[in-house]
């Protein structure tokens, strides 16, 4: 049995044996009994008052009352608000906790409410918005008024962020991102890349020079290589020499010509607009190159779509088509065929070269776009490769927001393929015409 | 004009469109804002590609107090508001015109680096003046940003400064006028180049007294009273007095 209730019984019982007593004493049974019932209830009704004063927190009524049902029950909820109060407690030191860790963040953080007002912001972002304290509740747009932020802001399309170049004043280059959070809330972040930038452009800065500086002593030597060759007897001694490093200062050249391509492609100077780009022409035209590139010792295929074009940048497209194509040429033995497809499906358009060259081991696959990375040292320089082809395809790629797979077996052969996505693809009607 | 105090009208729509009215001011003084920064930046380098697009930005801008004014008109023919309402729409009007002369006057800035971009092997930093017009902008530019977060927070914490910094620059612009004068006499070779440069430090000075303008307006919207074309000492006992009600 519930306590509340038999402590509530234990009243009753004792009052009605009074009450019998008292009928008993008296013998005026009748009275005594209605007065019991009458005491009873107004009893019960006193107690729920004084109950109902006390949870209200009035101060007339300091204690709860303290007899029967109604004390069990203020001993009950009175135990419930502590433990509630513990827990809120709790609740609020872990939210100061950790509103106190995200002002340590060296990252400036506002978060916004559904309407952009500022809910809270931490220690950076203070000082770089220039905020007070009074300023929670306002909107972000009336404090931080730059025209692209605000239709950043409205634009509900947060993805990638915004760079800006300067803040409140400030030439420093900063980096904007909103993150919807918790139902409507967002998060403003705002980092510093200042340094990073800075850095970025300095090694770009120092490739491109350094190239350019090395390119014109080599012109020089290649030069006076030529004459030599030319004027040397043909069974001198030294013939071989100087063939060699004829060979060699041109391959240095070739290095340098793709360092260039590759820091101009990192420096962002293709920030002109993508264009149609009519790749069967281009492929036309590369057949030749290729052909002429293997003396006619492959078997070179070729299976293109005429009517497929692509959205994107002419010539960094050709450089990775021939990238491509050159290295399957480079690395199958005479005689056996590549295979070089253009062709588009439900995912996008697909570029393919495939060889039955030596392929590549399982290990060396994922590192095989890296700078300088070479699967087999010494023979990939004696065929003549930079190093940097497939870093360049790499770059050119993700530009146009595309992939490249590859798949091999050693022995086998390997398989190249860009893969393209459905929004670049261009379909060509009158491919006569052109 | 707290944030709390759009709320405090019964008719939902009337505190929609003072908020409203308030939020476009702003986005406009942000375009302003960003425009003389611009301009600063083209001042800066010769970008003649930067002025230009200083330029036709300028267009944006008088479509924004186009905007705002309809707004103001809309209120005032619906709703009959009244007291810092009113005030608010009638300091709206005037923050406004304000701010499209301020693009204006930046757009003056603007043709003087395209004009100097013309000419071969002349750059706007060999002109004399050219470290004041710098100073001057750079001032003003700031002056702005005071004024509009003051507005943006309607208080009147930096109508002082805004005040004094105001009449600084027009220190400033006095003396390098006077000297771009005895110049005119001097070197009449330079003499386009010359009046470029004072009508380009005129325009960046005209910017410095809109801001000031704006910041009158505040005063009104927030106190009620009009601080428009006070004598010295009543100008200096009003300064007196919002400093010492911060404090």
């Amino acid at each position: 049995m519930s306590k509340g209730i038999s402590r509530e019984l234990t009243w009753i019982v004792t009052g009605l044996w009074i009450a019998l007593f008292f009928g008993w004493a008296t013998g005026l049974w009748t009275i005594t009994l209605l007065g019991y019932f009458l005491f009873y209830i107004a009893r019960q009704l006193y107690s729920i008052n004084r109950f109902e004063q006390w949870i209200k927190g009035s101060t007339n009524v300091p204690y709860p009352p303290s007899s029967g049902l109604w004390a069990e029950l203020s001993y009950l909820v009175s135990r419930k608000q502590r433990s509630l109060e513990k827990h809120a407690a709790l609740q609020f030191y872990k939210s100061e906790q950790f509103l106190a860790a995200s002002m340590t963040i060296p990252d400036a953080i506002i978060s916004l409410n559904e309407y952009n007002q500022i809910e809270w912001f931490n220690k950076s972002a203070k000082k770089i918005f220039k905020l007070k304290h009074s300023d929670t509740g306002r909107k972000i747009e009336t404090l931080f008024r730059h025209p692209d932020f605000i239709q950043y802001l409205k634009s509900k399309h947060y993805g990638k962020g915004m760079i800006l170049q300067s803040l409140n004043g400030m030439p420093r280059v900063f980096n904007l991102k909103l993150f919807p959070y918790f139902k409507e809330h967002k998060l403003l972040i705002v980092k510093d890349i200042h340094e990073l930038y800075n850095l970025a452009q300095i090694r770009r800065d120092f490739v491109a020079n350094a190239s350019h500086e090395l390119r014109t002593p080599l012109t020089v030597l290649n030069g006076y290589l030529e004459v030599m060759i030319d004027s040397i007897e043909p069974e001198s001694t030294w013939q071989k020499p100087l063939e060699q490093m004829h060979q060699q200062s041109y391959r240095m050249q070739s290095i340098i010509d793709d360092l260039l391509t590759l820091s101009s492609m990192e420096s962002e100077t293709i920030t002109g607009q993508q264009k149609e780009v009519n790749v069967p022409y281009i492929l036309q035209e590369m057949q030749v190159d290729a052909e002429q590139m293997s003396h006619g010792k492959h078997l070179i295929e070729f299976d293109v779509d005429i009517n497929l074009a692509l959205k994107g940048f002419e010539e960094p497209l050709k450089s990775v088509f021939m990238n491509l194509i050159s290295n399957a040429i480079r690395y199958t033995p005479e005689n056996q065929s590549i295979k070089v497809r253009w062709f588009h499906d439900r995912k996008g358009a697909h570029f393919e070269v495939k060889d039955s060259g030596i392929g590549i081991a399982q290990e060396h696959l994922s590192r095989l776009t890296e700078r300088f990375y070479r699967v087999d040292t010494a023979r990939s320089r004696d065929t003549g490769g930079t190093g940097l082809g497939l870093a360049i395809v790499k770059h050119i790629l993700e530009r146009h927001q595309a992939k490249l797979v590859v798949t091999s077996q050693l022995g086998k052969g390997s398989v190249f393929r860009c893969d393209f996505p459905n929004k670049a693809v261009v379909l060509l009607k009158n491919i006569e015409n052109d | 004009m707290d944030k709390q105090e759009f709320s405090t009208h019964i008719s939902e729509m009337l505190n929609r469109n003072l908020e409203d009215l308030f939020n476009h001011i702003l986005e406009m003084g942000g375009m302003v804002e960003r425009q003389l920064e611009n301009a600063l930046q083209a001042l800066g380098s010769s970008d003649v590609d930067k002025a230009q697009e200083v330029i036709s930005f300028d267009k944006a801008i008088n479509h924004a107090e186009m905007e705002i004014d309809r707004l103001c008109a809309k209120v005032l023919a619906r709703q009959q508001p009244t007291a810092s309402d009113l005030r608010l729409i009638l300091a709206a009007i005037r923050i406004a015109i304000d701010l499209e002369r301020m693009g204006d006057e930046v757009v003056k800035l603007a043709k003087m680096v395209i004009i100097f971009g013309k000419h071969d092997g002349l750059k706007c930093s060999d002109i004399q003046g050219y470290a004041e017009l710098v100073d001057i902008s750079n001032r003003s530019s700031v002056m702005l940003k005071m004024t509009l977060d003051s507005f943006a927070r309607v208080s009147t914490d930096s109508v002082g400064k805004v005040i004094r910094e105001e009449e600084v620059i027009d220190d400033i612009f006095k003396k390098i006028e006077k000297d771009l004068k005895e110049s005119l006499k001097t070197s009449p070779d330079q003499i386009e180049c010359l009046m470029e440069m004072i009508i380009a430090l005129r325009a960046a000075e005209r910017v410095s007294d809109h801001a000031r303008n704006i910041v009158e307006s505040i005063l009104y919207l927030v106190q009620g009273d009009d601080v428009r074309n006070l004598d010295e000492s009543r100008l200096n006992d009003l300064l007196n007095s919002l400093e010492s009600s911060k404090g």
